[in-house]
């Protein structure tokens, strides 16, 4: 049962904080080596399935007051219409917000082992960015969305000077036609785009939380996401060409090309910047995660949870082979079904049920 | 009797985490990490092969050793290794300092190496972080180290200076190369550096590739069209025949445009190259009564002049194979399904044989003076 | 041992006491100077003068020092003097406290605390024998420091006037400025030991009355024992449970600025024996304003607060990044300034990190022995301290001309906002380390936490980062720029109004 807290504006800050951590790692290995030019078109694709998926949460959310007037999250329909059943529904949705913040940071590994290899000890700056998250988990939905309002102004202002120092770079016999090699790289990257979706499961936790015009929000929030992917993918494959197919991290590299006057290396900056993003997305999921067990077994304190939540993110992260357990898991399909899961079938489920059991009621009154 | 009821303190179990933090970074988090002073800051890399080893000239700061307060001590280090990455780390043995790549502005290699193809060595550089993807690369007219080592009014030659020998835009680096390179129908050029008869360095040639390997040195006034026609802002001063008088011209923003056409016959691709650039009357000799009368003479020269040499070097080039005016790219994005049924064979079997037409458009400005 | 482990990690839930009953005043002269002289016990400055009024015992009870004594002989001069035409002397009372029209400040109590109270803040107290309750005087006299401008925040337009250290000055400063019956002061005594005067002042129809509420509930609660200064009673203004470095509770010595803040809806507290106003609930951003801003043109005003800003982020973020992109990311240096940065590191003997620690504890203890030393003295110690720290060190290879140049320019920036001096010298040394151990990576994460935990503050409901996030365009005239008056003054622009207010 959540008070209105947070307004639409920083819903969408704090999905668009989520998208640009996971867009910044984007590249053809990602994709299964094909080619990402054609992912603009995936990311299109995506632009216009996320609304279907969108549906079923959106219209769960629709007038779901309870008996008190107080707003409904997902946790608390599932309990009010599956019972005890809905419990497990609920910590299956931990469990997927956890599994997201273990992609986020096994990615950022992936990232700091591969390209940068700084001299420093991994092991500490995951232990610190975890510990902080729990931190700003513990500070609130409230507080993370108004930090990240600030670091998404940041960011957005240096995404800025980069396009423009890249636009120069741009070549534009780069782009090739898209689906050159056949259709199978719009739906790999569709099929990319749409598991890391992580949003829309947060929706269920967020959108009682949120007052304004929501569907205003998401269909700006939905904009927003295809037009910085796919102006990501533009400039990277006008600068890279096919060097893009090539690079780890391709967006990464591209930044690295760009410079304003003196300062070059406009790429570390921006890495600074990632660094905080992935600090917000790890406290916004661990924040959610936490709601949803303590709400579903409502005895301990939410920070008890929340600390040893970080701890098993220490714990998965900091064992390689664990880490490895768990990318691998990412790269199957097991994520685009728990993407699903909790975006579509479960809303939906809820929903259908939900329809037919105040059918049921209705003759009774 | 119940139990006191207590709850966790948080105030305090944060009061406790704060002292930890920093606890732990000082004592796991510092990697023992060499001070800037402790670093060797590569300016400029120069690459030979020789005896199956290759063998790097060095030209770096030590600031650990000053000349005096405000001048790092600039030397030039020599090593060598089975491989660039073993060369490199025998770099630290010989002086004790730790190579700092990030500083670094030029990386030349030796006319030999560069034959025998830069691919395994481009990969070192482009893969290790502290190599930024801005440095400038070059061949060298035989021993690449010697470049690194020209002294000049008693003072040495700094990689920086050699770098700015060549404008900008019209310089490759590492990651235009290995664009080029890793895309494999499309190829790149590098500036070529050689020494005049005083034993001062210049740098105006270029030289062409095909995939890695150098293939091909040109001449200047090739390079001149090459940079015309790869849309480089400066290609240089081009002097040439005007009536049996000579004339020279600044050439500038060159604006080349190429075009595809399908033969039906032979199914063959053409290519209409359009180029339209500013020339800048420096020089001329020339006297004419009426400025329009000479300017229509001397565009016309130049225009004619240009056109044949343009039309020379893409002979030149494609007969070795090399794309390097991106004519398959062109193909491709204007005529997929056609280039698809050729990838496989359009370096050697159809770029050699494809039919270009080159036309020049050239506006003259400068006249100065009118010889009335 | 295992308590106090156990007490460390857990707290436990406290008895809260109940305040005593008052006692009434009883008829016996004799007890109620019995009563006085018992809660001084013998204290000197206890004045108790018996004297005869209409053949009735009367006392005039003060504390010495704390009275005006002209006033007072004159008082008494005119009670004795007094003939009333009464049949009863217990009428006597009655015509003393109502036809007697030499004491304008004049109150009856009918508790022996509340005199005592009085006596205590300097009135002069009349006891009658055979009744029980008390009549008294206002006729403080006491030695005040004339009102002055404050040093601490001179203003180059605004008025040269400062709060000075008495209560009823300060009341009487802002209320001079705001000819308003809406403005109401309501005051209260806090400090179990000291019980020190404390106003609450604000305008009735500009503040939430939930907001009134809860600060009343927060000073109530408040169980501090002596109240110095009104950074005493501050902490009890605060959130529960906020840890921040910075505080949500704004301080000015301008009255001219604490009635700006009362007329936007803001509450200030005023604390006897303190010339620094409290103000709730106040903003980040309100650091970066300063009273002159409103007497410029905007374009200037918001130019300065935006340079004001930029000194913010370099006075804690620059020696952090200087030792950070230095020892873990050079390549973000530009070439030429990273040159001249290793030649002068080369010659030090310590780390960058350990360098700039170095620095900055000198210059901090630089600093405080300048600052607390007599005026004279100080500048013999800035004098030493720029010989010995800037020159002599250089020279002699200790320290890095850079790090000098870094550590000074963060130290005068930290100077445009001296509010928030604390905080930023705490800031600027976690940032060094993190800097130091973590490089760039380091420097962001702790960047990101500080600006949850700024963003987690609110105060009686305002988020302490509004306007900027929640952003609202509203708030936004003035907060990092000042549009013009013409644009201010149209809607009403109360604090409660900024995005994110809960009431």
């Amino acid at each position: 049962m959540n008070q209105k807290i947070i307004s639409v504006p920083q819903l969408i800050t704090l999905f668009m904080i989520n998208r640009l951590v996971i867009s910044l790692t984007f590249g053809s290995s990602s994709i299964n080596n094909h080619n990402i030019w054609d992912c603009v078109i995936s990311s299109l694709l995506v632009f216009f399935i996320t609304f279907i998926l969108i549906i079923p949460m959106m219209m769960l959310f629709k007038n779901n007051k309870n008996s008190d007037n107080k707003n409904l999250d997902i946790v608390d329909i599932n309990e009010q219409i599956l019972g005890k059943f809905g419990k497990i529904i609920s910590v299956i949705y931990a469990f997927y917000f956890l599994l997201s913040c273990t992609y986020t940071l096994s990615n950022f590994k992936i990232f700091i082992e591969s390209v940068i290899n700084p001299p420093i000890s991994f092991l500490v700056l995951l232990t610190s960015i975890i510990i902080f998250a729990c931190y700003s988990a513990a500070k609130g939905i409230n507080a993370i969305a108004r930090a990240g309002a600030i670091i998404l102004f940041l960011t957005f202002f240096l995404l800025i000077m980069i396009y423009i120092s890249l636009f120069k770079l741009i070549d534009f016999t780069n782009f090739r036609p898209f689906f050159y090699d056949g259709y199978s790289s719009l739906t790999e990257g569709a099929f990319f785009m749409l598991s890391r979706m992580s949003c829309i499961p947060a929706m269920g936790m967020l959108l009682p939380m949120c007052f304004g015009n929501i569907k205003k929000g998401i269909i700006t929030w939905n904009f927003l996401v295809f037009f910085l992917m796919s102006s990501m993918i533009f400039l990277v494959t006008g600068v890279l060409g096919e060097l893009s197919n090539v690079k780890l991290f391709p967006i990464y590299t591209a930044t690295s090309a760009a410079k304003i006057s003196k300062f070059e290396n406009l790429d570390s900056l921006y890495l600074g910047l990632w660094t905080a993003g992935i600090f917000l997305k790890l406290s916004l999921f661990l924040n959610l995660s936490s709601e949803c067990l303590r709400k579903s077994f409502g005895r301990h304190s939410n920070k008890i949870i929340i600390f040893l939540l970080g701890i098993i993110l220490i714990i998965t992260n900091m064992f390689t082979k664990i880490s490895n357990i768990i990318s691998g898991i990412f790269d199957t399909r097991f994520l685009f079904f728990m993407t699903i899961f909790t975006a579509f079938l479960v809303p939906l489920i809820l929903l259908i049920i939900k329809k037919i059991f105040k059918f049921k009621q209705e003759p009774e009154i | 009797m119940k139990p006191e009821k207590s709850k966790l303190n948080f105030q305090n179990l944060n009061l406790l985490l704060i002292f930890i933090l920093p606890v732990m970074f000082l004592f796991f988090g510092i990697k023992k990490q060499s001070e800037l002073h402790e670093k060797l800051m590569i300016q400029g890399i120069a690459i030979d092969f020789e005896d199956k080893n290759y063998k790097l000239t060095v030209q770096a700061y030590d600031f650990k050793n000053p000349e005096d307060k405000n001048e790092p001590r600039t030397r030039v280090i020599e090593s060598s290794g089975i491989s660039i990455s073993e060369a490199l780390e025998n770099l630290k043995k010989i002086t004790g300092l730790t190579p700092l790549y990030s500083q670094n502005k030029i990386i030349i290699f030796s006319e030999d190496l560069a034959k025998n193809g830069l691919i395994k060595i481009i990969d070192f550089f482009s893969r290790y972080y502290e190599n930024r993807p801005s440095v400038k690369l070059r061949v060298a007219k035989n021993n690449a180290g010697d470049f690194l080592k020209t002294f000049s009014d008693d003072k040495i030659v700094k990689a920086s200076e050699i770098r700015d020998l060549v404008d900008e835009k019209s310089d490759t680096n590492i990651l235009d190369f290995e664009k080029e390179v890793k895309t494999p129908i499309s190829d790149a050029y590098l500036m070529f550096l050689e020494k005049n008869s005083q034993n001062l360095i210049k740098c105006e040639i270029v030289a062409v590739f095909n995939y890695d390997k150098l293939i091909k040195i040109m001449d200047k006034n090739d390079s001149i069209a090459i940079q015309i026609l790869k849309n480089s802002p400066k290609p240089g001063i081009y002097v040439f025949d005007c009536d049996k008088n000579l004339i020279s011209c600044k050439i500038e923003n060159p604006k080349s445009k190429i075009k595809v056409r399908l033969n039906s016959e032979n199914n063959l691709p053409g290519f209409d190259i359009s180029v339209k650039l500013n020339a800048n009357l420096f020089e001329n000799e020339q006297n004419f009564k009426n400025i329009e009368l000479m300017e229509n003479n001397i565009k016309k020269n130049l225009n004619n002049n240009l056109k044949l040499l343009c039309e020379k070097v893409i002979s030149e080039t494609i007969k070795e194979s090399c794309d390097l005016f991106k004519f398959g790219k062109i193909l491709r994005n204007n005529n997929p399904k056609y280039f698809k049924s050729i990838e496989n064979d359009w370096k050697t079997q159809v770029l050699p044989n494809i039919k270009y037409n080159v036309n020049i458009e050239s506006k003259i400005s400068m006249f100065g003076m009118n010889d009335n | 041992m295992f308590k106090d482990i156990r007490k460390f990690f857990f707290k436990t839930e406290k008895k809260q006491n109940t305040p005593k009953p008052k006692k009434k005043i009883e008829e016996s002269l004799e007890k109620t100077i019995e009563f006085f002289q018992k809660e001084f016990d013998g204290g000197a400055d206890l004045i108790i003068r018996k004297i005869k009024i209409f053949n009735s015992d009367a006392a005039i009870i003060s504390v010495d020092g704390m009275i005006n004594k002209d006033i007072t002989n004159d008082i008494i001069k005119t009670i004795v003097n007094f003939k009333p035409q009464i049949s009863n002397p217990k009428e006597l009372y009655s015509e003393i406290r109502d036809k007697i029209s030499a004491f304008p400040d004049q109150l009856e109590v009918f508790y022996y605390e509340d005199a005592l109270n009085m006596a205590l803040i300097g009135c002069a107290i009349l006891a009658l024998d055979g009744q029980n309750s008390i009549l008294v005087f206002g006729v403080q006299g006491f030695e005040v420091r004339s009102i002055s401008e404050p040093t601490s925040e001179k203003s180059q337009r605004g008025s040269r006037e400062g709060f000075v250290e008495v209560l009823r000055f300060n009341m009487a400063l802002i209320r001079r400025r705001i000819a308003n019956p809406k403005l109401k002061f309501e005051t209260m005594q806090l400090g179990s030991t000291t019980r020190t005067y404390v106003s609450i002042c604000y305008m009735n129809d500009r503040v939430e009355p939930e907001i009134i509420d809860e600060i009343k509930k927060r000073l109530k609660k408040c169980d501090i024992k002596s109240i110095m200064t009104s950074g005493c009673i501050s902490p009890y203004l605060e959130e529960e449970g906020d840890l921040s470095l910075f505080s949500s509770v704004g301080l000015s010595e301008r009255p001219d600025s604490v009635c700006g803040k009362i007329v936007e809806g803001r509450v200030a507290v005023l604390v006897d024996g303190s010339p620094t106003a409290l103000i709730v609930p106040y903003l980040f951003i309100e650091y970066f304003h300063n009273i002159d801003d409103y007497a410029m043109k905007p374009y200037f005003a918001s130019l300065n607060r935006i340079f004001k800003i930029i000194a913010f982020f370099i006075a804690i973020l620059l020696p952090g990044f200087y030792v950070g992109f230095a020892t873990f990311n050079p390549e973000l240096i530009p070439g030429e300034l990273l040159n001249k940065i290793s030649l002068a590191t080369g010659s030090t003997p310590f780390s960058l990190m350990m360098e700039t620690l170095i620095i900055h504890f000198l210059y901090e203890i630089l600093r405080e022995s300048g600052l607390r030393l007599p005026q004279n003295l100080g500048h013999a110690v800035s004098i030493v301290g720029g010989l010995v720290v800037g020159d002599a060190a250089v020279n002699a290879g200790l320290i890095g001309a850079p790090t000098i140049m870094v550590v000074a320019l963060t130290a005068i920036s930290t100077f445009v906002i001296p509010n928030l001096y604390e905080p930023i010298a705490l800031l600027r040394l976690l940032f060094i380390i993190a800097g130091g151990t973590l490089g760039l990576w380091g420097i962001m994460i702790l960047f990101a936490v500080i600006l949850v935990n700024l963003c987690s503050k609110s105060n009686f409901g305002v988020p302490f980062t509004s306007p900027i996030s929640p952003f609202g365009l509203f708030g936004m005239r003035d907060s990092i720029i000042r549009t013009s008056w013409k644009t201010l003054s149209k809607n009403k622009n109360k604090i409660q109004n900024m995005p994110g207010s809960v009431y």
